[in-house]
């Protein structure tokens, strides 16, 4: 489909793209050896295992490029009006919704997974560690990674093809999870103790960083995986996405 | 390909921006589209193109454009000299678009070389000037060499020798059997470039047709005469209703039938010594068509 080569094109034709998955990767490194680095003798360090370390490498600062980088989608063609150049190859808005999701989506995937490549070969490098990579567990910490930032960059789309702006895609939803959500649970969680339980975002990152009870109890397997995910949390995405998607198919360009 | 129009329409709140407009865009012709500032001509172009949401349809050989495999060998635009990424090599750009068409890239570097972009193919787009960036959406828009073009004030920003070049261009596409709409301001530009006109003003449609018989329609006073007598035959025409102003010896005649009016002379006596037709400009013509209903007039000094 040329929707998918166009898209293609159009995200790594720009060095931003570039820049901010390098930082990503190399930040996700850094956090990881960072005990490693400031112990005075490394084999001293607390050991660590890639299930333990990985979401939360990966899932709080690396989640921020990544989401920039989709926010990037629709927020430069609504920033320099280039959806008129893209809506008039495209007439069919459904066909360029598909392949720029598509596209952004494995790209994020793919930094995803290099970024995973860089930390597994980290732990390989400190050789001395304890506990080292325990395969059994790497299989939910990856998928449970990948799908909070698929979900999460769902929302972050919506919200920029429904506000038209790219720094709003990129705020709103990082503040819904560490701010607002908090905030409003702070202020109301004693009389309203059930709301926590259905406040998607911090519902999705504590699932995400396995401070979840239920993820805490079953964290095998894959399957564990998908059972323990938070249903606020993707159903929350998918009516935004739902109602973004709406919005595009019928408003104007201008 | 031949483009019909058949009641398009929008409205921005209250106001009604293009009320039921009906064309039709013939192959091998350069037609004109031209109208006051805010009359609704980018409007209709992106009506054209399904960008803004309105009523009407648009059909290209009599099928809409979302039933076409390659939209960009059907339909060619340049809506805006800005339309790019302003951190995005002007060859890159191009290689975008022609992801579209599965066009390659040695057709990319022939349109670069053609518009004379071959020195900033390499530059970031935020560095063009009005007129590169003007050569950079023509590049874009007859990439996939298009069947129909939809140009918005491609002029805008050309240097004159530009100009010719963008309209000698025009007309060789258009003699190619392409369809052609182009948008512009520069009215004595468009008199040598188009063919055809479509004139709209407020969103309705004011003509459609050659250039020629637009201004022949549409001029006032376009008959000159010095006679013998000017009172007695500026009484004789205000008596018959016909319009006339004085001018010196001359007198302005807002007739388009020579013959008539040199028969009016002759059965009334009056000696002619000169009559003809000053023919208007396309400028003149479409300000005074217009002036009565422009909505964004500049107030006088």
């Amino acid at each position: 489909m040329s929707v998918l080569l166009f898209e293609w094109r159009r995200i790594s034709t720009l060095r931003s793209t570039w820049i901010l998955s390098v930082i990503a990767i190399l930040q996700a490194v850094l956090i990881l050896n960072l005990p490693f680095l400031l112990a005075e003798v490394p084999e001293s360090a607390t050991a660590t295992s890639l299930n333990d370390v990985m979401p939360l490498v990966i899932i709080p600062v690396f989640i921020i490029f990544m989401s920039t980088i989709v926010a990037a989608a629709f927020g430069h063609d609504y920033r320099h009006g280039t959806i008129r150049t893209s809506l008039s190859l495209f007439p069919n808005r459904f066909e360029l919704l598909f392949g720029r999701v598509v596209v952004a989506f494995l790209f994020t995937f793919v930094i995803y997974v290099v970024t995973i490549l860089a930390i597994v070969a980290t732990i390989y490098a400190w050789s001395s560690v304890s506990g080292g990579l325990q395969w059994a567990s790497f299989w939910p910490a990856f998928l449970r990674g990948l799908l909070y930032m698929t979900i999460y960059n769902l929302g972050v789309i919506a919200v920029v093809m429904m506000t038209r702006i790219q720094a709003l895609g990129i705020v709103a939803p990082l503040m819904m999870s560490l701010a607002v959500e908090n905030i409003v649970l702070l202020t109301l969680g004693n009389r309203y103790a059930w709301l926590g339980e259905y406040f998607p975002y911090s519902q999705g990152l504590n699932w995400a960083l396995g401070f979840s009870n239920d993820f805490a109890a079953n964290s095998g397997t894959v399957t564990d995986v998908f059972t323990s995910m938070p249903p606020s949390f993707l159903i929350s995405q998918i009516v935004l996405f739902g109602f973004a998607t709406f919005l595009f198919q019928k408003r104007d360009t201008s | 390909m031949r483009v019909k129009c058949v009641g398009l329409g929008k409205s921005f709140g209250s106001k009604r921006a293009v009320n039921d407009l009906s064309f039709v865009l013939e192959p091998g012709v350069v037609t004109g589209f031209l109208g006051p500032n805010g009359s609704g001509k980018s409007t209709t172009l992106r009506l054209m193109l399904d960008l803004d949401r309105g009523d009407g349809r648009t059909l290209f050989d009599g099928k809409p454009l979302t039933e076409y495999a390659s939209i960009s060998k059907i339909v060619g635009t340049h809506l805006d000299a800005k339309l790019f990424h302003p951190q995005r090599s002007a060859r890159n750009h191009l290689r975008m678009l022609a992801a579209e068409s599965r066009v390659g890239n040695s057709r990319v570097d022939e349109i670069i070389e053609y518009m004379g972009l071959k020195e900033v193919a390499k530059k970031r787009a935020k560095t063009f000037s009005l007129g590169m960036s003007q050569r950079l959406g023509l590049a874009g828009a007859v990439l996939a060499d298009p069947k129909v073009l939809l140009l918005d004030e491609p002029a805008n920003g050309l240097d004159p020798a530009t100009i010719h070049w963008l309209r000698d261009f025009l007309k060789q596409y258009a003699a190619m059997g392409r369809s052609v709409l182009v948008s512009s301001h520069l009215l004595s530009e468009m008199e040598l470039m188009a063919e055809r006109i479509i004139v709209i003003s407020k969103g309705e449609l004011l003509a459609n047709e050659s250039i020629d018989s637009f201004i022949r329609r549409n001029q006032s006073f376009a008959l000159h005469v010095r006679v013998d007598q000017p009172d007695s035959l500026q009484a004789i025409l205000l008596n018959k209703g016909i319009d006339v102003q004085r001018e010196g010896e001359i007198l302005k005649v807002n007739m388009s039938d020579a013959r008539a009016l040199g028969d009016m002379c002759f059965d009334n006596s009056i000696r002619v010594w000169e009559l003809y037709e000053q023919r208007g400009s396309l400028e003149q013509t479409f300000l005074e068509l217009t002036s009565k209903s422009e909505e964004y007039k500049i107030g006088g000094m």
